[in-house]
């Protein structure tokens, strides 16, 4: 009798914590999306434009092959450091980069919903079959202490690698990225991640009008997804099928205009300084120092 | 080598001196087996501005995307500025088209650099293609947009940018595809002008695909009427707009200065000369005020 009132308990303890989660996730991101406007939690392309054309703070001065060859570095750093302790201390360096940036510290946040809700849907499934020491257990359902820290490092190394990845497209030139990336990568692969890269805001934006049309007809509320699902997962695919064929009439503009495969790039991109370079070095050294030890934390 | 399938009923015909654009016996079928345009003839002379009229769905923009090799030609022969258009052509950059859609024409992240690309892609050095961009952006009025980011450019700025693309390239002629279809009047009277400034000022040719009967009345050297993907009448703006049939087999009205004209006349006070602009209209009526004053 009394293993049976303990198992319930755990049951509702397990309950409980579920409920918070749903709470959590409503308040923070569906509070967010239907009282702010959800639009606001994709990237706008314009202001990026704007902030990587116009931009006048000091990390918009630094060499764009500096910012670029630290984008591996960073990424080195996410995929092999497993102490949570070093990647917070990332995730807040890389957030003062941004802030260095004169970037829009509000948006960074709006923009952090969407990644952050797409790696917790993932993990959240994850993290009971974590072994450790439990916090809360439910028959095979066990929530343990390095279930939990593992669905916290994974949402900092998600939020280091979107960071500085806004930075990167925020503080440089898109013709630089054009240079740099066709000077880096073989032939058609440079085209391709060039037009992806130019498509994927395409797509962002027909996701956006679409999004903006159906909240102006009561659309996207919470408790809309769960009943309609199905309904908004096929207006999410048009909204890429649309996407799709615009790109058809953007190629169609381009090949009208010239281009034959090849988008022509006529700017020079000024080399890292010395500053940059020492920069870069010990990014590097401190990336495979961190890795090193931070295996024996 | 031009194509030989073309139907009995079509024949080519010489080209012509002064002809830029010439085209005989187009057909174009889409995938699912729709026939888009069917034995279209079409000419095109240096200095000129022709209208291709049509409702919606009439093969207008499917014409058009033929008239710089953009989409081969499979049946029929095309001819641009003396070059036979064939599937191994490359698109003809000189005849600059300038989409209906002006959001997917303009992409570049700048308004400056959008309007470089076109420049860059035929080999300019930086510098040129810049000069080029400037120049072709002033010429237009539009100087004020060089460092203005396109997504944040309404529809009208963005039509004069797209129109800059490829006056920017130097093209012998523009095909402009519905460029007013979606502006205020302001911004249409614009590009009107500034398409008509093309004409008179760089002896641009220019070539409008529109369903707007006054800007073709107001504009038009000549007009193809084009109905079901078929040319059904093409002559002066004359010709056509006091032509009540082919108007309504192409499911067009008459220009407002046609219609009040016809309106007028129901009342007894017909006239030898047929005005198709307003601007004829006023002078038509102010000489009839003119007379009636005592």
């Amino acid at each position: 009798m009394s293993s049976d009132i303990s198992s319930l308990e755990d049951f509702m303890r397990v309950a409980l914590i579920i409920v918070a989660c749903v709470n959590a996730y409503r308040g923070c991101l569906g509070g967010l999306m239907t009282n702010i406007g959800f639009e606001k939690h994709l990237p706008d392309l314009g202001l990026i434009t704007h902030y990587s054309e116009f931009g006048k703070s000091p990390v918009h001065e630094i060499s764009p092959w500096t910012k670029i060859i630290l984008l591996p570095v960073v990424v080195f750093n996410i995929t092999v450091i497993i102490d949570l302790r070093l990647l917070l201390m990332i995730l807040f360096a890389v957030v003062c980069l941004y802030w260095a940036s004169e970037l829009p510290i509000v948006l960074l946040l709006y923009w952090w919903t969407l990644p952050v809700f797409f790696v917790a849907s993932i993990t959240f499934l994850l993290i009971w079959s974590v072994p450790g020491s439990d916090l809360v257990s439910y028959g095979p359902i066990h929530l343990t202490l390095e279930g939990v820290a593992l669905f916290v490092t994974l949402i900092v190394k998600t939020l280091i690698g979107v960071t500085y990845s806004l930075v990167l497209l925020m503080t440089t030139k898109y013709n630089y990225l054009t240079h740099i990336i066709s000077k880096i990568l073989p032939y058609p692969l440079s085209q391709i991640a060039l037009l992806t890269y130019r498509f994927l805001f395409l797509t962002l934006e027909g996701l956006k009008s679409m999004v903006i049309a159906m909240k102006s007809r009561g659309g996207l509320k919470l408790s809309g997804i769960r009943k309609h699902g199905k309904f908004y997962g096929s207006v999410f695919a048009l909204a890429f099928i649309r996407s799709f064929d615009k790109a058809d009439h953007v190629a169609k503009a381009m090949q009208s205009r010239g281009y034959q495969g090849k988008l022509a790039s006529s700017y020079y991109v000024p080399r890292p300084s010395a500053g940059g370079y020492a920069f870069i070095f010990v990014a590097v050294l401190l990336s495979i120092f961190s890795y090193s030890f931070g295996r024996y934390f | 080598m031009s194509n030989d399938k073309q139907l009995s009923a079509c024949e080519f015909r010489e080209l012509e001196e002064d002809e830029l654009i010439h085209v005989d016996c187009l057909e174009h079928v889409y995938p699912d087996g729709t026939s888009s345009l069917h034995n279209v003839c079409f000419s095109l002379f240096k200095g000129e501005i022709v209208v291709i009229c049509g409702a919606n769905g009439a093969g207008k923009s499917t014409l058009v995307e033929h008239l710089n090799g953009l989409v081969k030609p499979k049946v029929g022969r095309l001819v641009v500025l003396g070059q036979e258009v064939t599937q191994k052509t490359g698109v003809i950059t000189e005849v600059g088209l300038v989409f209906q859609d002006s959001d997917s024409q303009v992409f570049a992240p700048t308004v400056l650099d959008d309007v470089m690309f076109g420049p860059l892609n035929k080999g300019f050095t930086a510098d040129a293609a810049r000069l080029a961009a400037i120049s072709a952006l002033e010429r237009i009025g539009a100087a004020h947009l060089t460092n203005r980011i396109p997504y944040y450019l309404s529809r009208g700025e963005k039509r004069l940018v797209a129109i800059a693309g490829v006056l920017a390239m130097n093209p012998e002629v523009i095909v402009a595809d519905e460029p007013t279809s979606d502006l205020d009047p302001f911004h249409s009277r614009q590009i009107e002008s500034v398409l008509f400034e093309l004409k008179t000022d760089s002896r641009i040719s220019i070539v409008i695909a529109t369903h707007d009967m006054d800007l073709a009345a107001r504009i038009a050297d000549r007009i193809y009427v084009i109905a079901e993907g078929q040319v059904i009448a093409t002559g002066t703006p004359r010709d056509i707009f006091y032509n009540k049939s082919v108007l309504a087999r192409a499911n067009l009205n008459e220009p407002t200065a046609v219609r009040l004209y016809k309106r007028l006349c129901q009342g007894g006070s017909a006239s030898d000369f047929k005005p198709v602009k307003e601007h004829d209209l006023v002078k038509l009526l102010e000489g009839v005020i003119g007379k009636a004053e005592p």
